[in-house]
C-alpha cells in the first residue's frame, strides 16, 4: 500500500509539473460521449441561486461564472469575463466581459445578465451570495461588454475575484427577469453559455448533455457529450466503473476502500488533484457554553490527544494531510504554517487537564462529553470513533451519538445540543468566503457551518473584520496570517486534517483535473482516446 | 353475494381507516424526528439565516405541525398528494414515475422468487431424505445466509465485471432511444440482475416454506391414502402433495410479498432502479411529508390490495377456509 | 379345500428400526383368506393389525423391514393398490385430501386403473357418491371433504377404495372415530357392498359384536401373531385361548351400561422392542404354566380353525 501510494504520488506529481494534454504531446481527439456517476440529483440546478459541489458538477458545464480557478501563478483564469479591476477606494470592480457569446438558446450574452443575475439571484437568494454581496448596491452597464459592480462598502477586489468562480455563474437574464426565480423552469432546464447544452434529465437515471456547436471557446469542447448516471450506491459506482460502464467517478465517489483493487485495474487510475480549491477540513467542534471546554487549556489539551498521522494513515488511508490551521496549505496567498502547533503527547494533555482543574475523578474520568460526528463522510464518523477513544485515554469520556444531515444540521448548528462535533468546513479559495464564518461572533442560530459554537474572542472579530475591508492585498495576507495564528493559539475549533476528494477514471479520458476546481469546472479541454 | 365478493367489500371498508393511520403516522413520524425539510437541506449547501428563514417560510415550514397537517388533509380530500420539497416536483407525478419500475421489480422479483424457490423446494420436497434433497436444501441454506446486497455485488462483479454479459446497473441503456420490442429488451436485460437480487433471497424462503409442507404432505394420512389408491407417483406427487403444500406458501407470499412490493433499499440503491423504496427513503432523510404520505399511501394500497389477492388465492387454495369468515 | 385362496400369509415378520434395536410389529404372523370371505380381525391396541392390513396392501413405510411370504393365488400375479386392494383407513377426518373435491378423489383409481377418461371416471364417481348414500350426488361431487360429516366422510372413503373394483376390501377400524348411530351405518353399507360385489374383507376391529355381525371368520391377534382363529360362531361362542377370553369378557362388560368399572385385562401387552421366548400371553395368562414361559406354543387345528395355546396342543 505504501509503495502504491507512493507511485500514486509521483504519478500526480508529475502531472502537476505538466498537465496532462500535454504531457503526452497527442492532439485532443474530437469526439466520443463521457459516461460519469452522479451520486445526487439537487432540487434546483442553477448555479446562479444554489452554489454547491452538486449543483456544479453538472451545471458547471452548461452555465459558467465569470472566472474560473487555474493553476499558476494569478490563480484564476478568465471564462465569461475577460478582466476586472477594483477601483482604488473599494467601493467597484470593474468587469470587461466576452462580447462573443451566446445563450444555448440563441440570444447574446450581456452585462445586462450579470447585472441582473448579481442583483436579482446572486445577492437575493444564492445560499453563499446573500452574504457575500450583501455590500453590493448596483451594477452599471455603460455598454454590453461592460459590467461594474458598485459597493456600500470597502471590498478587496482580491476577495471579489477570489469569489468569482464559485458565485457568479450567469444564466439568461430575459428567462429570469419578471419571473418567481425559484420556481422558474430553467432551474432544470438550465440554459447557459458553457460548452456544453442541457439535454434532459430523467429523474433517478440520468442526466444527459450535448456538445454545444456555438461555444464561444472553439474548437472546444472536444466531448459530444456528457451522461451523468445516476449510481446511489457507492460498491455499484465502482463496479460500473470496472464494468467500463463510466469513464470517470468523481467526489471520492468510489470507497477509499475499493481504491486499491480499482488502481489495480488496467485502463483505470486514480487521480487526487483537482480538488484543491474546495479542500475540506477535518475539524473537532466545540460547544464553548460548556464549562470544562470553554478553557482553552482543555480544547489544547484534547488537540494533544489526537494522533493526526494515525488519522491520515487509519482513517484517509493516506489520502490526506495533517491539517496546521484554518488554511490548507494549497491556498500559498494566505496560507502560514508560523502557528502554534499540538504534536500528539499524551502526557502533556493529561498535565494541562490537571492544571486546568479537572483531575480524572475515583472512575479515573475527568468529566464525560456528548460527541456528534457529522454524517457528511464517511470518514467524519470514523473520525468520532477514533475522537472517543484519543479522549478516552486522557480521560474524558464521550458519548457518540450520530445523527442523519437534517438531525446533525439542527442540533448543532440550530439547538446547539453537543459538547464536541466533527465536522467538515470547506475551504473556498479565500477565507473571507466560508472559513472566517467559523470563528466570528454574533450570529443568529440556525446558519449552517457558521461558528455556532459559542465562541466569542473581540480580537478575533477584529482581525477579521479588518481583513474583511482591507484592500490592499499584501495586507490582506498579513491580517489572515495573524487570523490563523490567533485561531490556533485560542483553539476554538481543532483543524485536525485537510483533504480533498479523489477522482477514479478510466485512462481514456484525457485532461482530467486540470485545474483546482476541475470536476466542478466545466471540462471544454477534456476528451476520450479512441 | 359470493363470499370472494364480501370480502373484498369488507376490506374496503377497512381500507380509509388504514389509510387515514398510515397517513397520521408518517407525519408525526416526521414532526417527532430532529430537522426539519430547511435543515436537511441546507446541510449540503450551507447559508445566511435569511436564506433559512425565506426558504422555511417559502415551504410552508414556518407554520405550526398541525396547520400543516390540516394543509395536507385538506389538499388530500380535493385529491392533491402536494408538492415534494426534496425533488420540487408534485408527489403524485413522482409516484406515477416511479410506481410502474416497482411493481415490474417487485412482481419479476416474487415471479423469479416463486419458480427458483418452487422448484428448489419441489426438488427437496418430492423426496424427503434423498440426496437430490440434500443438494436443494444445501442451496437453499446458502441463498438463505446471503444478505441481498452481497448477492447483489457477487452477481455484478460476476455478469456485469466479469462476464459483461449484463448492465451492472440502471434500468435503460442511455441514449439509445429504442423503441418498441428492442426498448422492452433493453428493459428486460436492465432488470435481470436487480429481479434475480430481490427474487433470489426471497426464493430460498419459500423453497423452505414449500419443502416444510410438502413434508408435512408426506406424512400426512390423506397421502398414504391416496398411495393406496394406486394412481401414479407423478399424480401422487402434484395433485396432492404439491398442492397441500402451496397452501402456507401462499400464505408467506402474502406477508413477504407486501415488503417486496414495499420495494427494496438496498436493490434499488444498488442498481440504480429509480423505485418506491428509495423515494421514502429519500422522505425520511430530506424530511419530506408530503412524499413520504404518498410512498406510503401507495404501498399501503398495494398492500391492502395483494391481501386481498392472496386472501382470495387462498379460499381456493384451501377451501376448509370460508372467506366470509376470515378475520381481517 | 376346493378354492384357491385368494390370499395366503405365511411367516409375516414386520420390524421398523428404532432409535435402539427394533421394533417388532408382527412376529410371525400366518393367515390363508379366502376369494369373497369376510374376516375380522381382533387385538389390543399395537398387536399388529395396521400392520398387517398395510402389509397386505404393499403400503408399508420404505423403512419396514418385512420377512415372510405374501401370495394372491387366486390373483396370479402381484395386487395393485387400489385396483386389486382397496383401503379404508380409520379416521375419515384425515384420510381423504383436504383441498381436493370429492368426486376427483373417488374417481382418481377409475381414472388410473380403468384407463377411461376423466369424465367418465368423474360420472361413476359421482354415482358411486349416490350408491354410498350422499346425496344428492351431483350436486355435492364437487365439495372438499370438511363440508361433509365423519359418516358421510367415511362413506366417500368407501366409494374411493370400491372405486376400480377390487376383488379384497381392507377396512382398519372403519368406525372407531364415529359415534354409534353412525357405525351401525357405516358396517350396514361395507356389509351390504361386499356382498353386492363379491368382495373379500378384512375388516379390523375392536368390537366383537362387529366382528359377530360381518364377519365369517375371526382371527385374534397378540403381540404380532395370531393366537385363535376360527369361524365367527366359535370363538365368540367357545373362545379357547385365555386372551380371546379376557378379550370377549373385557368386550363385553364395554357393552353393559355403565356405571360399572371396566374389567381390562390385567397387565399390559409385551415390549415390542424385546425379543420373546415362550408364549407371549404367558405373563398376563391365569392359566399359565412353567413351561409357557419357555416354549412357543404351536398351532392346534386346521390354518382356518385354531388356536395356539399350550393348554390345547396334544
Ligand atoms: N411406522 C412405524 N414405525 C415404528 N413403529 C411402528 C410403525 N407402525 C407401527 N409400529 C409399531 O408396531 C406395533 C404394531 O402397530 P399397529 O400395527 O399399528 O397395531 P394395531 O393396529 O394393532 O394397534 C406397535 O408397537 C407400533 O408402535
Ligand atoms: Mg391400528
Amino acid at each position: 500500500m505504501t509503495l502504491r501510494r507512493r507511485e500514486l504520488l509521483a504519478c500526480s506529481l508529475l502531472s502537476a509539473l505538466a498537465p496532462a494534454g500535454i504531457a503526452r504531446a497527442e492532439p485532443p481527439r474530437r469526439g466520443g460521449v463521457l459516461v460519469v456517476a452522479a451520486d445526487t440529483e439537487p432540487r434546483n440546478l442553477n448555479p446562479a441561486l444554489v452554489a454547491s459541489n452538486g449543483v456544479f458538477f453538472v451545471a458547471s458545464k452548461v452555465i459558467e461564472p465569470l472566472a474560473e480557478m487555474a493553476y499558476g501563478q494569478g490563480g484564476l483564469e478568465p471564462r465569461l469575463a475577460l478582466a476586472w479591476e477594483g477601483s482604488p477606494d473599494g467601493l467597484s470592480v470593474t468587469f470587461r466581459l466576452r462580447s462573443d457569446v451566446r445563450f444555448h438558446d440563441g440570444t447574446p450574452f450581456s452585462s445586462a445578465d450579470v447585472a441582473f443575475c448579481a442583483l436579482e439571484l446572486w445577492k437575493k437568494h444564492q445560499n453563499l451570495g446573500r452574504a457575500f454581496f450583501k455590500d453590493l448596491e448596483a451594477v452599471d452597464t455603460p455598454d454590453p461588454s461592460t459590467a461594474i459592480l458598485r459597493f456600500s462598502a470597502p471590498t478587496p477586489v482580491q476577495l471579489v475575484a477570489n469569489a468569482l468562480p464559485a458565485l457568479t455563474a450567469v444564466v439568461p437574464r430575459h428567462l429570469f427577469a419578471g419571473t418567481d426565480v425559484l420556481t422558474n423552469p430553467h432551474n432544470q432546464k438550465l440554459i447557459g453559455t458553457g460548452p456544453f447544452r442541457f439535454v434532459e434529465h430523467r429523474p433517478g437515471q440520468f442526466y444527459r448533455l450535448e456538445r454545444n456547436p456555438d461555444y464561444w471557446g472553439a474548437p472546444l469542447p472536444w466531448l459530444d457529450g456528457i451522461v451523468y448516471r445516476v449510481l446511489p450506491d457507492r460498491g455499484a459506482i465502482a463496479a460500473a466503473l470496472e464494468a467500463g460502464e463510466i469513464d470517470l467517478a468523481a467526489f471520492s465517489a468510489v470507497p477509499l476502500a475499493d481504491l486499491k483493487r480499482l488502481a489495480a485495474v488496467p485502463g483505470i487510475a486514480v487521480i487526487d488533484k483537482g480538488y484543491e480549491g474546495i479542500t475540506y477540513q477535518l475539524t473537532v467542534e466545540i460547544n464553548h457554553r460548556r464549562k470544562e471546554l470553554s478553557d482553552v487549556r482543555v480544547r489544547r489539551a484534547i488537540a494533544h490527544a489526537i494522533d493526526r498521522e494515525f488519522v491520515v494513515r487509519a482513517i484517509f488511508l493516506g489520502w490526506a494531510k495533517p491539517a496546521t490551521g484554518p488554511v490548507p496549505r494549497f491556498d500559498t496567498t494566505f496560507f502560514t504554517d508560523e502557528v502554534p502547533s499540538y504534536p500528539f503527547d499524551r502526557k502533556r494533555a493529561e498535565a494541562l487537564l490537571d492544571e486546568a482543574g479537572y483531575p480524572r475523578q475515583a472512575d479515573g474520568v475527568r468529566f464525560r462529553v456528548d460527541l456528534l460526528p457529522a454524517p457528511w463522510f464517511e470518514q467524519t464518523r470514523q473520525m468520532g470513533e477514533y475522537l472517543r477513544e484519543a479522549l478516552k485515554a486522557i480521560g474524558i469520556e464521550a458519548r457518540l451519538v450520530i445523527k442523519d444531515p437534517a438531525g446533525h444540521q439542527k442540533a448543532v448548528y440550530t439547538d446547539h445540543a453537543f459538547d464536541l462535533a466533527i465536522g467538515s468546513p470547506v475551504y473556498r479559495n479565500d477565507p473571507a468566503i466560508s472559513t472566517t464564518i467559523l470563528y466570528e461572533s454574533g450570529l443568529p442560530p440556525g446558519v449552517p457551518f457558521s461558528n455556532q459554537y459559542g465562541y466569542a474572542n473581540p480580537e478575533m472579530d477584529a482581525v477579521i473584520r479588518a481583513a474583511a475591508r482591507a484592500l490592499d492585498p499584501a495586507e490582506r495576507a498579513a491580517l489572515y496570517r495573524r487570523f490563523q495564528k490567533l485561531a490556533m493559539e485560542d483553539l476554538p475549533l481543532i483543524p485536525v486534517c485537510e483533504f480533498t476528494f479523489l477522482t477514479v477514471a478510466r485512462t481514456r479520458v484525457r485532461n482530467v483535473a486540470t485545474n483546482p476546481r476541475w470536476a466542478v469546472s466545466n471540462w471544454a479541454d477534456c476528451w476520450l482516446e479512441s | 353475494m359470493s363470499p370472494g365478493l364480501a370480502l373484498v367489500r369488507r376490506r374496503l371498508a377497512h381500507a380509509p381507516l388504514v389509510l387515514a393511520l398510515v397517513i397520521t403516522g408518517c407525519f408525526v413520524l416526521l414532526e417527532a424526528a430532529p430537522g426539519d425539510a430547511v435543515d436537511a437541506y441546507v446541510a449540503s449547501l450551507g447559508g445566511d439565516a435569511g436564506f433559512l428563514h425565506e426558504l422555511r417560510a417559502r415551504w410552508g415550514l414556518d407554520k405550526t405541525p398541525w396547520t400543516r397537517f390540516l394543509l395536507y388533509l385538506a389538499g388530500l380530500a380535493t385529491g392533491d398528494l402536494g408538492i415534494s420539497l426534496t425533488f420540487n416536483r408534485p408527489v403524485r407525478a413522482l409516484l406515477l414515475e416511479r410506481l410502474p419500475i416497482t411493481l415490474l421489480l417487485a412482481f419479476s422479483a416474487m415471479a423469479v422468487a416463486l419458480l427458483v424457490g418452487g422448484i428448489l423446494g419441489f426438488l427437496a420436497g418430492s423426496r424427503p431424505g434423498s440426496l437430490r434433497d440434500r443438494l436443494a436444501s444445501a442451496c437453499v441454506l446458502a441463498l438463505n445466509a446471503t444478505p441481498s446486497f452481497w448477492l447483489g455485488i457477487v452477481l455484478v462483479l460476476l455478469f456485469a465485471v466479469r462476464l459483461r454479459w449484463l448492465p451492472s446497473a440502471g434500468i435503460e441503456t442511455i441514449g439509445a432511444d429504442y423503441r418498441g420490442l428492442a426498448r422492452l429488451c433493453d428493459l428486460a436485460r436492465h432488470m435481470v440482475l436487480p429481479v434475480l437480487t430481490l427474487g433470489l433471497v426471497y426464493a430460498a424462503l419459500y423453497a423452505r416454506v414449500l419443502r416444510a409442507g410438502m413434508v408435512e404432505a408426506w406424512r400426512s394420512d390423506f397421502v398414504r391414502a391416496a398411495r393406496a389408491k394406486g394412481i401414479p407417483r407423478r399424480r401422487l406427487l402434484f395433485a396432492h402433495v404439491a398442492r397441500n403444500a402451496l397452501v402456507p406458501l401462499v400464505t408467506v407470499v402474502g406477508v413477504h410479498g407486501a415488503s417486496m412490493v414495499g420495494g427494496s433499499v438496498v436493490v434499488e440503491s444498488l442498481f440504480a432502479v429509480p423505485g418506491l423504496g428509495r423515494l421514502a427513503f429519500e422522505a425520511v432523510i430530506y424530511r419530506d411529508p408530503a412524499l413520504l404520505v404518498g410512498v406510503v399511501l401507495v404501498c399501503a394500497l398495494l398492500v391492502i390490495i395483494l391481501n386481498l389477492a392472496v386472501d382470495l388465492l387462498y379460499g381456493w387454495l384451501d377451501p376448509r377456509i370460508e372467506l366470509a369468515d376470515s378475520p381481517s | 379345500m376346493s378354492t384357491i385362496p385368494l390370499l395366503s400369509v405365511r411367516a409375516l415378520r414386520v420390524c421398523f428400526a428404532a432409535d435402539k434395536g427394533r421394533i417388532w410389529a408382527l412376529r410371525g404372523f400366518d393367515f390363508v383368506l379366502d376369494p369373497g370371505e369376510r374376516v375380522a380381525l381382533v387385538g389390543e391396541s399395537g398387536a399388529g393389525k395396521s400392520t398387517a392390513l398395510l402389509a397386505i396392501a404393499g403400503l408399508l413405510d420404505r423403512q419396514a423391514q418385512v420377512e415372510g411370504t405374501l401370495d394372491f393365488p387366486a390373483l396370479g400375479r402381484r395386487p395393485i393398490p387400489g385396483k386389486d386392494i382397496g383401503f379404508v383407513f380409520q379416521d375419515p377426518f384425515s384420510s381423504l385430501d383436504p383441498v381436493m373435491d370429492v368426486a376427483t378423489q373417488i374417481a382418481e383409481p377409475i381414472r388410473f386403473h380403468k384407463d377411461v377418461s376423466w369424465r367418465v371416471a368423474r360420472a361413476q364417481a359421482v354415482a358411486l357418491l349416490r350408491r354410498v348414500g350422499i346425496e344428492p350426488a351431483g350436486a355435492r361431487a364437487r365439495d372438499v371433504p370438511h363440508r361433509f360429516s365423519g359418516g358421510e366422510r367415511q362413506r366417500i372413503a368407501i366409494a374411493i377404495a370400491i372405486a376400480a373394483g377390487p376383488k379384497l376390501l381392507l377396512a382398519d377400524e372403519p368406525t372407531s372415530a364415529l359415534d354409534t348411530a353412525t357405525q351401525a351405518q357405516i358396517l350396514d353399507l361395507l356389509d351390504s357392498l361386499v356382498r353386492e360385489r363379491g368382495m373379500a374383507l378384512v375388516l379390523v376391529t375392536h368390537d366383537p359384536a362387529v366382528a359377530a355381525r360381518i364377519a365369517d371368520r375371526i382371527l385374534v391377534l397378540y403381540a404380532g401373531r395370531c393366537v385363535e382363529a376360527g369361524p365367527s360362531a366359535r370363538v365368540l361362542g367357545a373362545p379357547r385361548h385365555p386372551y380371546t377370553r379376557a378379550l370377549l369378557a373385557a368386550a363385553l362388560s364395554l357393552a353393559r351400561p355403565p356405571p360399572r368399572p371396566l374389567p381390562e385385562i390385567p397387565g399390559t401387552p409385551p415390549d415390542p422392542e424385546a425379543a420373546l421366548v415362550g408364549c407371549s400371553f404367558a405373563p398376563r395368562c391365569a392359566f399359565a404354566q412353567p413351561h409357557c414361559r419357555t416354549f412357543s406354543p404351536g398351532w392346534t387345528g386346521t390354518p382356518r380353525d385354531g388356536v395356539a395355546c399350550h393348554l390345547f396342543s396334544p
